[in-house]
């Protein structure tokens, strides 16, 4: 590094790999590594020059080795890695191993006034807090179906140890526990962990070494560059399709009570289907400008409205638009994410009334950028699952049904009345108006896990999540105190920590990741090389490029070329404070708040709170 | 038709947020109010007991006074300290206001409205203009947000001098392209009469203070009366103009609100310096001259 002027200073400009994952990676390992399976079998010549085989293997693997026992992957953490097993084998559990520890601690939930002072001084909840509890309390979904299975069974007990100063954590009694849980053995040649790293999502279940192991890490970057290859394409999308499939049926709690017999039946004649494409960002900027109904006419459907029930369509990932036909456009009733079911009300109400009657699809599913679905059919539905069901849990009857049998209810003689449809109330997934679901959706905040929301009718413009910002980080600001408004609701241009951030999906270095316990994204300014792909993937301008500047305040330029050296910058969501975010802590009015939009109820919490 | 897999918005669950909604507007009143009231009645405890002793009770609320004051300034310290948990800033913020009201009344208790000597003139003056200033200050603070919804989508102070500018742009623009044609002239000649200095320059300093849409309803209402020395065209023209003059006439409503928010904030923390200095200054002379304490 040298000194080019009194403001200025002149550096080499980073490039990839100059932080490879393992900096020890020896040569001879990469030599070891090319011989097995299945980089044996892979063609080098799609791979370019200057990313060869070697290149991934040196920069963006690593060789870890686990003790029998030991937890590699645990469901609940975000994965940014696929792990390849080269020596040894393990296990990989497809129930959820942890059962809920009682009920969770809920702020709301203070009984006594000495309990809401407590409240009142108690450190905002950290994001890293509030996702990790939400963590838990996924697996906890998953477990409780475990749960009521098996109560008798024991909670594996996990340990950490430290073994010449590294730490491992593993599971006590390893035999007992793969007796006690269903789980899958996979050897060597196999992969796991990429179902996660490929979706940037939380993995769905533990994998545990079974016997002294070697695992190959491959970090998304290197994985992406692999796909090249075709055969490795073709098995990575196989297992990908097999493994999701199982694992999102066994955790989803309507299949709970079916036996092992009927869920591999339901196992078998399950679909999976990928609707969209996963780098949607670029379509949907495109789509942006154009009138709402047409944007809707482009959306890929899932399932038309007044359409035959063929399939209970389960979402796995992504988003989806739930709508009806309004005049002569359509009205967003809901957005629907992981975990929702569309069509159920429809089957069971065909299973408890009208066998010889059925009812079609009330609704039409649209699919948000990118969805993951699994499509199992109706016959399955009505003979193994919704038997098992009890009456209470099956949806309420369809009383007045805008689609029978023979198509349309509402009389075509009167237009005005087919116009003037008002979803009813009961039938509603959210409380949420009409029209902020339509927004949400449009401007695509259903993907923000810490949304920043500012009341306009409290903030006053202070400025004071802006300074607070920026004393925190080195005097810029993370965000900007503007975005999209829905009324008195601005929903500022700050990360939301989304969950399906597609800005991670182009960096070259993984600079941008997810991290693995809190869920939040953050930039390594130590390997940011500048390129500018998270800022362009970033749907919502969220990402901005600023110049890098040495601890004298002095900006960085490039030594050959004398243009400024960049990096990404974007919230953080204050990790490095004990205190939580500092722009929500610094809000005198109250007016600032991170919110979860990517599922209705937080919001809808938040505005009867807003409304007293 | 969707369902969801989870059970949620129960009603057992929509009480509870309900009470929680309950706790927290409780919570912003009920723990300042408590603490004002707290301190009122130590304060006028000490200063019965000093009186019945025989004490000098300026003494007792002097130092109270002072101490109020200190709890005031604490506010400052809260908004910069972001790493340590101190509690909501709306809470401090809320205690600040109530505190504010009660160091009036502690002051009232220390010394009359008007006092004699130049010093305590000062300070009595400074002590006003802190608490008139921090009064209007939270009367603007209050007002601000339903008054900067009025005028449309909020936009960033910093992005208003760009705005304003480009809105020059477009009105001169519009101005020039109807100049020269008998159609459209008279849109020209009022722009260059009545309008042009509504764009290029800034506001009068009473409409900063207390900005109002006379001077857009006059402009306005001035355009539609040249409707009739117009054509179909230049109507058009004139509607176009009229939308300038409104969206210029929101940014300034826009900037004088975010500005006085800031001037009034700026204004409190002024006068606190001064005032800091006469109080110190006040402290000495009283132990340098009192008779007793």
């Amino acid at each position: 590094m040298k000194t080019h002027s009194s403001d200025q200073i002149a550096m080499d400009r980073p490039v990839r790999w100059d932080h490879p994952l393992d900096p020890e990676m020896l040569t001879r390992a990469v030599c070891w590594i090319l011989d097995q399976p299945p980089f044996s079998d892979m063609n080098s010549d799609v791979f370019p020059s200057h990313s060869s085989l070697e290149d991934i293997l040196r920069h963006d693997c690593r060789i870890l080795r686990y003790e029998p026992g030991d937890i590699i992957v645990r469901e609940g953490d975000y994965g940014g890695s696929a792990y390849l097993v080269l020596r040894g084998s393990v296990r990989a559990f497809l129930e959820s191993l942890w059962q809920p520890r009682g009920k969770p601690t809920d702020s709301s939930h203070s009984s006594t006034w000495l309990d809401w002072l407590k409240q009142q001084f108690k450190q905002v909840p950290l994001p890293s807090q509030a996702t990790s509890n939400e963590n838990r309390r996924e697996g906890s979904r998953s477990g409780n179906q475990t749960a009521s299975a098996d109560k008798n069974r024991p909670t594996p007990l996990q340990q950490i140890e430290t073994v010449d100063g590294k730490s491992r954590i593993f599971l006590q009694d390893i035999n007992a526990v793969i007796n006690g849980f269903q789980s899958e053995p996979l050897g060597v040649g196999e992969i796991f962990g990429e179902m996660a790293a490929i979706t940037r999502s939380q993995h769905r279940y533990t994998v545990v070494a079974n016997s002294p192991t070697v695992v190959l890490e491959i970090r998304w970057q290197g994985l992406r560059m692999m796909r090249r290859d075709k055969t490795f394409r073709d098995y990575l999308d196989a297992r990908f399709r097999e493994t999701s499939l199982q694992t999102h049926l066994r955790e989803t709690p309507l299949l709970r009570f079916l036996d092992d017999a009927a869920m591999e039946k339901v196992i078998a004649q399950t679909n999976i289907e990928s609707i969209g494409e996963r780098e949607w960002f670029s379509e949907y900027r495109d789509t942006q400008k154009l009138d709402v109904q047409t944007q809707i006419a482009r959306e890929p459907l899932i399932a038309a409205e007044g359409h035959v029930v063929k399939d209970l369509i389960l979402i796995r990932a992504g988003f989806a638009r739930l709508s009806f036909e309004q005049g002569r456009g359509h009205q967003t009733v809901a957005y629907l994410g992981r975990g929702h079911v569309f069509g159920l009300a429809e089957l069971a109400h065909r299973f408890r009334y009208s066998a010889n009657n059925p009812l079609p699809y009330q609704e039409s599913l649209r699919a948000l950028g990118f969805v993951d679905i699994l499509r199992i059919p109706s016959e399955i539905v009505l003979t193994h699952i919704l038997p098992k069901i009890r009456n209470a849990e099956l949806p309420k009857p369809i009383a007045n049904p805008r689609y029978d049998s023979g198509g349309l209810v509402v009389s075509e003689l009167l237009p005005s009345s087919r116009e003037g449809y008002v979803y009813p109330a009961e039938k509603s997934l959210s409380n949420l108006e009409t029209s902020l679901v339509e927004f949400l959706v449009d401007e695509r905040l259903i993907n923000g896990k810490q949304t920043m929301l500012i009341d306009l009718d409290r903030c006053t413009g202070c400025d004071e999540c802006v300074k607070a910002c920026a004393s925190t980080h080195e005097g810029t600001p993370r965000f900007v105190r503007n975005g999209p408004q829905f009324g008195p609701l601005l929903f500022a241009h700050a990360c939301m920590h989304c969950t399906d951030p597609v800005c991670m999906i182009g960096c070259p270095t993984g600079a941008i990741a997810r991290d693995q316990d809190s869920g939040v994204i953050s930039i390594d300014l130590q390997t940011c090389i500048g390129c500018k792909t998270c800022a362009e993937s970033c749907p919502y301008s969220n990402i901005v490029m600023i110049q890098v500047r040495d601890e004298k305040g002095r900006a960085a330029v490039d030594r050959k070329t004398q243009l400024p050296i960049l990096q990404a910058s974007k919230c953080d969501l204050c990790q490095e404070l004990t205190t939580g975010p500092a722009c929500q802590n610094a809000c005198p009015h109250q007016a600032l708040i991170r919110i979860d939009t990517s599922e209705t109820h937080a919001l809808e919490h938040w505005l009867t709170k807003r409304a007293g | 038709m969707a369902s969801k897999t989870q059970t949620h918005a129960s009603s057992a669950t929509t009480s509870v947020h309900a009470l929680a909604a309950q706790h927290g507007r409780i919570g912003c009143r009920l723990i300042p109010s408590a603490t004002v009231l707290v301190i009122w009645l130590v304060i006028r405890s000490l200063r019965n007991q000093s009186a019945a002793s025989l004490q000098n009770e300026a003494f007792v609320t002097g130092y109270s006074l002072a101490a109020i004051c200190v709890f005031l300034m604490l506010l400052g310290v809260r908004k910069r300290v972001l790493s340590v948990q101190l509690g909501r800033l709306a809470i401090w913020q809320q205690t600040h206001h109530y505190l504010g009201l009660l160091s009036v009344g502690a002051y009232a208790l220390h010394a009359k409205i008007l006092t004699t000597g130049w010093l305590e003139s000062l300070l009595a003056m400074s002590f006003w203009s802190i608490a008139l200033s921090g009064l209007i200050g939270w009367y603007v603070n209050r007002r601000s947000p339903r008054l900067l919804r009025a005028a449309g989508p909020q936009i960033l102070r910093q992005d208003i001098p760009e705005r304003t500018r480009l809105i020059a742009k477009q009105a001169l623009e519009l101005a020039l392209a109807s100049a020269g044609k008998n159609d459209t002239a008279a849109l020209a000649d009022h722009y260059l009469v009545l309008l042009s200095p509504f764009f290029a320059t800034r506001r009068s300093l009473i409409y900063r203070l207390s900005p109002s849409g006379n001077t857009r309803r006059r402009l306005v209402a001035g355009l539609e009366n040249i409707d009739r020395y117009l054509s179909e065209e230049g109507r058009n023209q004139r509607r176009e103009m009229s939308l300038l003059v409104q969206a210029k006439d929101d940014l300034d409503f826009q900037s004088a609100i975010q500005n006085r928010i800031r001037f009034w904030a700026s204004a409190h923390t002024w006068v606190l310096g001064g005032f800091l200095v006469l109080t110190t200054a006040h402290v000495i002379v009283a132990h340098r001259f009192a008779s007793s304490w």
